[in-house]
């Protein structure tokens, strides 16, 4: 029984480690973001270019958007509720990785300027 | 209210782009992309080590169970909601009435306001230094540990197989040597020519045909301390009778008495180790008759050891532990130079605050302390409800100075001072709220800046690749990491803090907009006054 409450014990501690960070993203948004604007973009989309990613981040949620000749991907992550979408439709914790991911790839990218930062 | 991401100015915006405004000045946009990306990496590494963990499993198996029963409970439990009468809810709502909203909320304000003034960020952040400087002095014990360490093991080696080979140690000595070993000064500590025994010889030791052998198959059984490294990082061996330096491809010799062993691959056997000498040397020593120069035992033959490439890899494999264990240390160290310094940022950021905080303070303990009809004794019990009488007569004094004040007769009247600071500090009571909140969120942003919990992840990532990487220094690890674990307590306290800070003054800040205020204070004093009277009056009339 110990054992099981143990578990417990450190179960919910990894979740509320996770739900801690979810907050701190969320926050992140409330504390830099006016309320006037309604999403910041960060994309390297390009009239030339077919081929591109877009970072939408707004009060409430992420957005990577990828699309190609072949394929056009949506990922969402509730900032509110945690919860992570694939095309609308619940999904893995690998989108997450890979919103991740992207965002240090288009932080380079800006840096770079081989990506912009727009607000809506 | 501002935020470093504001809709852009017009004179700001340079392209439109598909109806989105290009943010040109990225220097604020970048600084949040950044300290967002960082909480995102956050969330991303607590969610996969939450998805790996088998706890999770557990608990999510326990809570299936948990649901099914209480699933099966509900509908026997329902009918106990029939039980609750109108008369415990009448109750619960009477007690809230009794309270006046405006004044509740403030008093609740200047309580979370009072607490954390007294308390102080500083308090917080100070321990967060402490708890940072502990850990780096933890940290440059381990460079320390390292060597001495491995000098204390190989000392330890060497001392039992000096007992072994004079055949006078038991068991039991051995044991109370390896006992009190670690408390004693051991003086073969700072000797660096050590010879330490053979850990371990998985290959078979092969002989050539002249009778020779290869210095990669007899390594393990080759003194440490004959290999050194020129500033090229070639490898040689040097003969420790002419100190000659016999570089890869040259010959060298171990000398033994033929008596001693039967074969060449006797000679390396568990756990001896052998100086090799140059040819010359051990021919001259050999043909004339002399004892070994090291062990002053006795020789009179000698083998030839060819030194081939492997010389050069046992010895680079010794360095990546050593090189390894310097980089944990180093990205130890960045990271806690990194929170340091933030932390060192921060302090100053509280100081300006604690100034900022006072006038409001200040005033809101006037505010309070009139509303509980003790103007002039400000202590900490005054949240304490005073007698009916002195409340009731300080709401009358109020609403009468205010309706003066409103119509500019204050001045000349002569009200006492400190009702004269109150008046005028309602008046700016809003602009103070305004300011400090201002402040608030300007630290609030310096410490999402900062990243203090992203360094911290880091650094509990380093720490607990680095126990993995030497397991002999769990111990001081162990502490680290129970340090990095406090700084990270004390991080979520200072945000919780600051978070109810700002709460408490947002809250502030719609209650003390100047015409709501006014318009809510009198109407508050006027039912004050009112209900006051009735109560007094009933009190009378019981008399």
């Amino acid at each position: 029984m110990s054992y099981v409450f143990a578990s417990v014990k450190q179960g919910v501690r990894e979740f509320k480690a996770v739900l801690y960070d979810l907050k701190q993203l969320r926050d992140c948004v409330l504390l830099w973001v006016s309320p006037s604007i309604s999403a910041v973009v960060i994309t390297n989309q390009h009239v030339m270019k077919r081929q591109f990613y877009s970072l939408k981040v707004s009060r409430d949620s992420i957005v990577l958007t990828m699309q190609s000749d072949y394929s056009n991907q949506d990922y969402e992550l509730d900032l509110k509720r945690g919860i992570i979408k694939k095309n609308g439709e619940i999904h893995s914790l690998e989108a997450l990785y890979l919103m991740s991911d992207y965002f240090q790839r288009a932080l380079a990218d800006v840096s770079e300027k081989k990506a912009q930062v727009f607000q809506k | 209210m501002s935020f470093p991401i504001q809709p852009l100015m017009h004179h700001e915006i340079h392209v439109k782009h598909h109806g989105l405004t290009v943010i040109e000045n990225t220097e604020q946009s970048s600084k949040f992309l950044k300290a967002f990306a960082n909480r995102l990496r956050c969330l991303s590494k607590s969610s996969q080590i939450f998805e790996k963990s088998a706890d999770v499993q557990s608990l999510h198996e326990q809570l299936l169970v948990q649901f099914h029963i209480y699933e099966s409970l509900v509908h026997e439990l329902g009918w106990l909601f029939l039980c609750q009468t109108q008369f415990d809810i009448a109750g619960s709502q009477s007690s809230t009435d009794s309270e006046f909203a405006l004044i509740q909320s403030m008093k609740q304000c200047y309580q979370h306001i009072h607490d954390i003034t007294q308390d102080s960020l500083q308090d917080i952040l100070l321990s967060l230094k402490g708890a940072l400087h502990i850990m780096g002095q933890y940290s440059e014990m381990i460079p320390q540990r390292q060597g001495a360490f491995s000098v204390k093991k190989s000392s330890m080696n060497q001392r039992i197989s000096v007992l072994e080979s004079m055949q006078e140690a038991s068991d039991s000595h051995l044991n109370q040597a390896d006992a009190i070993a670690p408390r004693v000064f051991d003086l073969l500590d700072i000797n660096p020519h050590i010879v330490t025994p053979v850990q371990s010889v998985n290959n078979e030791i092969l002989v050539n045909a002249d009778g020779s052998v290869n210095l990669s198959d007899i390594r393990p059984f080759i003194v440490d301390s004959m290999f050194h490294a020129d500033d090229n990082n070639n490898v040689y061996l040097e003969c420790p009778m002419w100190l000659t330096e016999c570089p890869l491809g040259t010959d060298m010799a171990i000398l033994y008495h033929s008596d001693d062993v039967g074969s060449i691959q006797d000679l390396f056997e568990y756990p001896q180790k052998h100086h090799c000498f140059s040819v010359l040397a051990a021919e001259q020593l050999v043909s004339n008759g002399k004892s070994h120069p090291i062990t002053r035992g006795k020789i009179n033959n000698y083998v030839v050891v060819r030194l081939d490439a492997v010389a050069k890899q046992a010895l680079d494999k010794r360095e990546p532990r050593q090189t390894q264990g310097e980089q944990f240390n180093q990205k130890i160290q960045t990271i806690l130079a990194n929170l340091e310094k933030k932390a060192d940022d921060l302090i100053g950021l509280c100081d300006d605050m604690v100034i900022e905080t006072l006038p409001l303070h200040q005033q809101l303990e006037t505010l309070v302390a009139f509303f509980n009809g003790d103007i002039e004794a400000i202590d900490d019990a005054m949240l304490q409800e005073q007698p009916l009488q002195m409340r009731l007569d300080s709401l009358k004094q109020f609403k009468l100075a205010y309706e003066q004040y409103q119509s500019g007769m204050f001045e000349a009247i002569g009200y006492t001072e400190s009702l004269g600071r109150l008046i005028q500090s309602i008046g700016n009571l809003h602009e103070e709220v305004i300011t400090t909140d201002g402040h608030v969120k300007g630290i609030v942003i310096s410490l999402h800046e900062s990243g203090l919990d992203g360094l911290s992840r880091d650094l509990q990532d380093v720490l607990l690749e680095a126990s993995e990487f030497f397991p002999e220094h769990k111990d001081v690890y162990g502490e680290l990491y129970d340090l990095q674990m406090m700084v990270k307590k004390l991080i979520i306290q200072l945000e919780q803090r600051l978070a109810s800070y700002r709460t408490q003054l947002a809250r502030l800040l719609q209650l003390s907009q100047p015409q709501e205020l006014e318009k809510q204070l009198i109407r508050d004093c006027e039912l004050s006054i009112q209900q006051l009277t009735q109560e007094l009056s009933g009190l009378s009339f019981e008399v």
